[in-house]
């Protein structure tokens, strides 16, 4: 079992994640907004944060940046709405630890969040 | 700032119809999963029942006569429950088959004797029911099978055993099985009897015990759902 932060500023995206999730036991926090995702992140400490590069008008990647630095600890999933080839290897430099494309798979991502718990 | 909107291979309604998809395949394979546990759970159920009666005949010996007593009282007591609608029927089967194993707590020359039982050989034949209780009695799956055990002597007038229960104190299955036992002895070969009685004798003989020996109700169920089950066997 893990906690999770969830930032996505789509609120069906985040209930179908959060149930998948939680079916496999997982604790859930959920954010819409960039300043949302770094306040919940700063008073759960998440171990793995699942992160869409486009929440609002706020620059995703600056987002994810931001949660690293804070949260060194804490895996970062992005979810990304451009060809992986494009947005892996920014998400990377800016702390990313995973990227997935959308639309996505929710057991997919239950999978790759679980390699990245273990690994 | 949106990283490429131009390019966003992303809508809600794609995203929707993945998960939607995800969803269908769980959903088949979830029903998939039930049936096959469906499946084995009736062939636990079955395992059961054969297992019982293969442990019935172990204790009361494997001759065919037996073996066609167990199988006949089980069938007509299982058709007038099912009748009755009563729950937990396989549970009860194994009572069923089971009801005689306290017999291997008794002599067997008594329980072959070919003639009628004295005064001390009935008692030490009326023995079986509690020491077939006895001999189950840490088997938790046959915890609805005691009360056929147990009661399966007894009588609607108080009169039987070996509690000497009457009327609805017995349990129902007990009284259902009585019936099936009783007909079963009157329609088959006895060593301490001449012939058989004829189906027709039966039926006179258990019907005109009704609320002595019997539950009514059980010998009206009996009379309906197993008698045309053996006429059809028999003639």
């Amino acid at each position: 079992m893990a906690s999770i932060l969830l930032v996505d500023d789509e609120e069906l995206v985040r209930k179908v994640v959060r149930v998948v999730l939680e079916a496999e036991g997982h604790q859930v926090a959920e954010a819409s907004t960039a300043d949302q995702a770094l306040a919940e992140a700063e008073c759960r400490s998440p171990q793995l944060v699942v992160l869409d590069l486009v929440i609002g008008d706020s620059d995703g990647y600056d987002v994810c940046r931001q949660l690293k630095s804070d949260h060194p600890n804490a895996k970062i999933l992005v979810l990304s709405n451009v060809p992986a080839e494009e947005s892996e290897p920014k998400a990377k430099e800016a702390g990313a630890d995973d990227v997935m494309t959308k639309p996505f798979s929710a057991l997919q991502l239950l999978d790759r969040l679980s390699m990245l718990v273990e690994g | 700032m949106t990283a490429h909107p131009e390019r966003s291979t992303w809508d809600l309604a794609s995203q929707v119809e993945i998960f939607a998809s995800e969803l269908a395949d769980l959903y088949g394979k979830e029903k998939a999963n039930s049936k096959e546990l469906e499946r084995r759970i009736r062939e636990l159920r079955e395992a059961q029942v054969q297992f019982a009666r293969a442990f019935a005949l172990v204790v009361e010996g494997r001759d065919p006569e037996t073996r066609a007593h167990l199988d006949r009282t089980t069938k007509w007591a299982t058709r007038v429950s099912e009748a009755m609608r009563l729950p937990d029927i396989e549970e009860l089967q194994l009572g069923f088959l089971l009801h005689d194993i306290g017999k291997w707590a008794v002599p067997q020359e008594i329980i072959q004797k070919p003639g009628p039982l004295d005064e001390r050989e009935q008692r030490m034949m009326r023995v079986h029911p509690i020491a077939g209780v006895q001999m189950i009695h840490d088997v938790a799956l046959l915890t609805p099978a005691r009360a056929v055990i147990r009661h399966h002597h007894e009588r609607w007038d108080g009169d039987g055993y070996p509690d000497r229960l009457a009327g609805t104190n017995i349990p129902l299955p007990a009284r259902i099985f009585a019936v099936a036992d009783v007909f079963d002895a009157l329609t088959s070969d006895r060593p301490y009897r001449k012939r058989s009685f004829t189906l027709d004798e039966a039926i006179e003989i258990i019907t005109s015990d009704r609320g002595t020996h019997f539950d009514p109700d059980v010998v009206d169920v009996f009379v309906e759902v197993v008698v045309p089950l053996e006429e059809t066997t028999q003639r």
